[in-house]
């Protein structure tokens, strides 16, 4: 490699991320050529004194230490007996789903959300709108859905952080998307409208209203809700505890 | 969170105290903020301590926490959005100027003496980080003061690894650019003299 093909690489070099094989070509090449050498060593050095002049200060270590007392000491985080409750329900779910699971691995409303799914963890999707904000996303289906879209106000206070939203279509019918993250693992949550149930086979085996329905298939957990005005779907590789409590908070904004 | 637990976090938090800090202090648009970002971050971690896997890196998994924590805040301010916006286009427009940045005659003097320069523009240092667009500021944090793998960054920010390549990149061009630019406007370059170093 010549001079300047070398010194594209100081970064990963520098930070160690380069593979076995080019680490050695630039370490050859910098014990022979003493202005590349020189070059990344001033490198090294910019980086570190960069870094050292990022550096903490006392009001923020009064902070730090302000909120590992609250968080630690002050107020003890203790179990919440909702959680057994819940596991309880999801093990309830699960049984219930077990005998029907033969029905559902077929239902093509669960599969072709689980694609979408799949098709957004590939990154071959990409949102229309990218925000935090629950009105945000409510205002970007405006007029693009014939049906209102009502986004939770509060699941962010659960950690289930919303990401964007897009217009997307489940067998041609069009749906909301909505993306969330619950620790950094994406949900995609999917609204549709009760009058284009129908063309979903077996939508009925949805379940009734109000009553959540959660598969597994792998990895990933998929929970419907049917709601007074349509079905809420959410597929994401997370406990299925969180699905429900997305599905629920959507089901109870559109009552 | 029982006692263990909470023993073991408060155990795993002390070495990883500093980095978490510096991190929430230059991620945070408002210092205001500082307090709100690592409360909640250290309250969502403790939360789900239990997801927490021994002998992985606790510093990477809590910055998770920090980073979202920063988002959550930084987002509450509509004039970042605007700000942030502008630094893309920005960074665009800069592209070309940025691939010759190597060639400068500033950038070499800045190479001649770094910490000098940078000792001397620690205000602006911390000003240009700030300047980044949130995501490519969280990048370089993450790598400069948390040290993570791009492996590590690519996880806390679900990310591609080849963005985190990237984006690491385009913060350090332009960091360097800013700090060639400040030094210049200060009359820091051409002071230690010596060779240069292209």
């Amino acid at each position: 490699m010549s001079c300047d093909e070398i010194r594209r690489w100081v970064s990963p070099y520098l930070d160690s991320e380069l593979d076995p094989h080019t680490n050695f070509e630039i370490a050859q090449h910098l014990e022979a050529c003493a202005a590349c050498r020189q070059v990344f060593e001033a490198e090294r050095r910019l980086e570190a004194s960069m870094a050292a002049s990022l550096v903490t200060d006392p009001q923020t270590q009064t902070a730090w230490d302000r909120a590992v007392h609250r968080v630690l000491a002050g107020g003890v985080v203790r179990p919440r007996r909702w959680h057994v409750a819940v596991a309880a329900v999801a093990l309830f779910l699960g049984l219930v789903g077990g005998w029907r699971g033969w029905i559902m691995a077929r239902q093509d409303l669960v599969r072709s959300a689980l694609r979408n799914h799949q098709e957004y963890l590939a990154n071959r999707m990409t949102l229309d709108v990218q925000s935090s904000s629950p009105e945000a996303a409510e205002a970007f289906f405006v007029n693009k859905l014939p049906f209102p879209v009502r986004c939770p106000r509060h699941l962010g206070d659960q950690g289930i952080r919303l990401i964007g939203a897009r217009l997307c279509h489940l067998k041609q019918v069009p749906v909301a998307y909505l993306l969330y993250h619950v620790d950094s693992r994406p949900i995609s949550v999917f609204l549709l409208d009760t009058d284009d149930l129908g063309q979903f086979w077996q939508a009925a085996a949805l379940g009734p209203p109000d009553s959540p329905q959660g598969y597994r298939f792998g990895r990933s957990g998929v929970v419907t809700v049917r709601s007074a005005h349509g079905v809420v779907c959410a597929v994401g590789e997370v406990p299925q505890a969180a699905l429900e409590r997305i599905v629920a908070s959507y089901a109870f904004e559109r009552t | 969170m029982d006692r263990r637990a909470r023993d073991r976090f408060t155990e795993l938090l002390k070495p990883v105290a500093r980095a978490a800090q510096a991190y929430a202090r230059h991620l945070a648009w408002h210092r205001n903020d500082v307090e709100d970002i690592l409360q909640t971050a250290l309250l969502n971690a403790s939360r789900k301590f239990g997801d927490y896997a021994e002998g992985t890196s606790f510093k990477a998994w809590l910055l998770q926490f920090v980073t979202y924590a920063a988002f959550n805040a930084n987002r509450r301010h509509e004039q970042i959005d605007a700000h942030e916006l502008m630094a893309d286009t920005e960074a665009l427009d800069r592209l070309t100027a940025v691939e010759v940045l190597t060639h400068e005659v500033a950038y070499a003097e800045l190479l001649q003496a770094p910490e000098r320069v940078v000792g001397q523009l620690g205000q602006e240092v911390q000003e240009a980080v700030r300047a980044l667009p949130a995501k490519r500021r969280s990048i370089f944090l993450l790598r400069a003061i948390g040290e993570l793998s791009y492996r590590e960054i690519a996880d806390v920010l679900t990310v591609p690894v080849g963005t985190v390549m990237g984006e690491l990149w385009r913060a350090r061009k332009e960091l360097r650019e800013a700090l060639c630019e400040y030094a210049q406007q200060r009359g820091r370059l051409r002071e230690g003299g010596g060779t240069h170093v292209v």
